[in-house]
């Protein structure tokens, strides 16, 4: 592992829905943090940047974001990708009640 | 209250094709997503932190209670439910999806709505004392000045790309209202 390059996950949008999704090391989307592929590799990151990319009709502005290892998976470390992984932080409404019905 | 002309009718109904449109070909891959960017913006849709958000002018904060019944239909067939008014006299939607957003833009036309120029450099919604009409130390009610500024810049070519929004209050009281 690179020790000066901090650990990263693929974001972007849904393209049709607009929901906050990661890309898992299986290639999916998905809207939970934990089950994105934690990229170690900065050559790696950046091909799976392009990958992310090149999906025009399922995402919209894929980028890398900072993240590290967590018990249950990766973990955001700044506080924007927090609240995106929760949905709005005025009340519970977004993605942390869809995802607990 | 104001009613739409035939024109405006035409004008909205127009952009609502033309959109419809541009939303087909950005889901088809025809337009990729840097073309469509200011397309949408032009019609009030933005892609934000968690969601689309879709932001519906309100002239001069003037509803009538069939254009407010059609914001409370296209939250529950298209939005979670509900909306955010804002302080400047529009209505957020923040959950819609992209491929109903033509829908959505065709329902608000139905009530003689749009969501034209609510985003962008240019002139946006022109909002109105939400007292208008009915305060006592009122000169005169801003609310028709209002509609003859919302006609004049509306779809007006040399202010659809100035170097920053630009946003128009008017009311008719001396006294500002609380």
């Amino acid at each position: 592992m690179n020790r000066s390059f901090a650990p990263k996950v693929v974001t972007a949008n849904r393209l049709q829905e607009g929901d906050v999704v990661y890309l898992t090391a299986d290639d999916r989307w998905s809207l939970v943090h934990h089950e994105a592929e934690l990229i170690e590799d900065e050559a790696h990151a950046q091909m799976r940047l392009l990958h992310a990319a090149a999906q025009k009709l399922v995402v919209v502005g894929a980028y890398l974001a900072d993240a590290k290892p967590g018990p249950n998976g990766p973990e955001p470390t700044h506080f924007r990708e927090e609240f995106r992984t929760r949905g709005p932080s005025n009340y519970h409404h977004g993605k942390q009640a869809d995802l607990t019905t | 209250m104001y009613s739409y002309s035939d024109f405006d009718e035409a004008f909205v109904r127009s952009r609502v094709a033309q959109f419809t449109d541009q939303v087909a070909r950005r889901l088809d891959g025809s337009l990729s997503e840097d073309e469509f960017r200011p397309l949408r913006l032009m019609n009030g849709l933005y892609l934000q932190l968690h969601a689309y958000m879709l932001r519906v002018a309100i002239p001069y904060g003037t509803l009538s209670p069939r254009q407010m019944r059609q914001l409370a239909f296209i939250a529950d067939t298209w939005d979670k439910g509900y909306g955010h008014f804002t302080t400047r006299q529009n209505i957020q939607f923040n959950w819609p999806k992209l491929p109903d957003a033509p829908a959505i833009l065709g329902a608000l036309a139905d009530v003689e709505m749009h969501a034209i120029q609510t985003s962008g450099n240019t002139v946006r919604n022109v909002t109105a004392d939400h007292f208008a009409g009915a305060t006592a130390d009122e000169i005169d009610d801003p609310r028709p000045y209002a509609e003859l500024l919302r006609q004049w810049s509306t779809d007006h070519p040399e202010f659809q790309f100035l170097p920053r929004k630009f946003k128009i209050a008017i009311t008719g009281s001396p006294v500002t209202a609380p």
